[in-house]
């Protein structure tokens, strides 16, 4: 799995490429760390290059979620595929997370 | 974590195991992709859960090769094996938790041992897998305190801890009411069809077996009897196999020792 970090202002987007699994959700964690220390006011995560998705990994968005939550953050997710999207629904994290098809709906939502 | 589509999830060639001079498993061959669901049935003793225990490694054979995610294990050492069990869960019969742990712990403990994961990461993944069975808010009791199914379905969140590739369960709706039967059975096939893992069942319940199979085997004395969808199972005349299906006290499954042989050993020495 890698990361990478770009600004499209006011929205920061966050893209994950790979497999998000035990091995890999510790390096997810320290970037969402970094991410909530600096209070970033707006997340988008894109999942377009996100193959799969444990649940070490829905744990780490769920922790990041907490700690935004915390000073208002707002986050959303986008791009994911059927079978990524089948994790978060079979632990119901469709009522907790906001979804969104792709990176531009994804930002002129959080934009507002 | 991909496999593959060609590739076969699980491959069992000519598996064959006796002991002394009993065969228990007599050259039992199948095949199972990615996102299939495999029910193994049979009698008490037929071999089901021995067959399982080979399946997993914790057994090996006497003769036949067992391909697990493309590798074949029964030549592995414990290391490797203990390498191929990362990617499979395992539900025991008796849910086999450990008593002096927590709920939330005896889940926690596969994700803890195989990997470098947070314990407060963990602790999430805990409440996630308890919501999949029904127990949510279980974490904080200790099995004492619990019923069968309730540790039933423990054991299965634990199966679950580490996202398997390959589910095998033994048994995973015994004690179960209907309505948590009918909830796990709901669980295999949305981690099947909606995930893509491959689950191996052992089980006597005829309602769940035909419910969540994609693939049926029957076993009988060490034997595969019949195989297939369930539709050919179910229009299989094979008599063994519709007595077993249709829970039939009489048939051909020996159930009782002919006259003679009850009364040679009822009056032996």
């Amino acid at each position: 799995m890698t990361t990478s970090t770009r600004m499209e202002e006011p929205v920061m987007i966050l893209s994950i490429q790979g497999d998000i699994d035990l091995e890999s959700s510790p390096l997810l964690r320290q970037e969402l760390k970094k991410i909530s220390t600096a209070k970033t006011a707006r997340l988008l995560i894109d999942f377009s290059e996100t193959t799969y998705i444990d649940s070490s990994g829905l744990a780490t968005l769920i922790e990041y979620f907490q700690s935004s939550s915390a000073y208002q953050g707002k986050m959303g997710l986008c791009g994911l595929s059927a079978r990524v999207k089948n994790s978060f629904s079979i632990v119901r994290l469709e009522e907790v997370f906001s979804f969104y098809p792709d990176l531009e709906s994804g930002v002129q939502t959080l934009k507002l | 974590m991909s496999t593959s589509p060609q590739l076969p999830a699980l491959e069992v060639k000519n598996l064959t195991r006796r002991f002394g001079e009993r065969t228990i498993l007599d050259h039992i061959s199948f095949k199972l992709l990615p996102g299939e669901t495999l029910v193994i049935m049979g009698g008490s003793g037929c071999g089901k859960s021995t067959l399982l225990r080979h399946l997993v490694g914790l057994m090996q054979p006497d003769e036949g090769e067992i391909f697990i995610l493309g590798k074949e294990i029964t030549q592995m050492n414990e290391a490797q094996l203990n390498l191929v069990r990362t990617k499979i869960g395992l539900l025991f019969q008796s849910g086999a938790l450990f008593n002096s742990l927590t709920v939330g712990e005896n889940i926690a403990m596969p994700i803890l041992e195989s990997s470098y994961v947070n314990p407060s990461i963990a602790d999430l993944v805990v409440k996630m897998k308890l919501e999949l069975v029904g127990l949510t808010g279980f974490e904080h009791l200790k099995p004492a305190q619990l019923s069968g199914g309730m540790k039933k379905r423990v054991g299965l969140a634990r199966a679950l801890a580490t996202d398997p590739q390959i589910l095998f369960c033994d048994e995973p709706t015994a004690g179960l009411d209907p309505v948590m039967t009918a909830v796990v059975d709901t669980l295999i096939s949305d981690l099947t069809k909606k995930l893509g893992i491959t689950a191996v069942v052992v089980t006597h319940d005829m309602t769940s077996a035909f419910r969540i199979a994609s693939q049926m085997i029957m076993l009988f004395q060490g034997r595969i009897i019949a195989q297939g969808t369930p539709d050919e199972i179910r229009n299989n005349p094979d008599p063994v196999l519709k007595q077993f299906v249709n829970g039939e006290a009489d048939g051909p499954i020996p159930l009782r020792l002919s006259k003679d042989d009850y009364l040679k050993r009822l009056l032996q020495g």
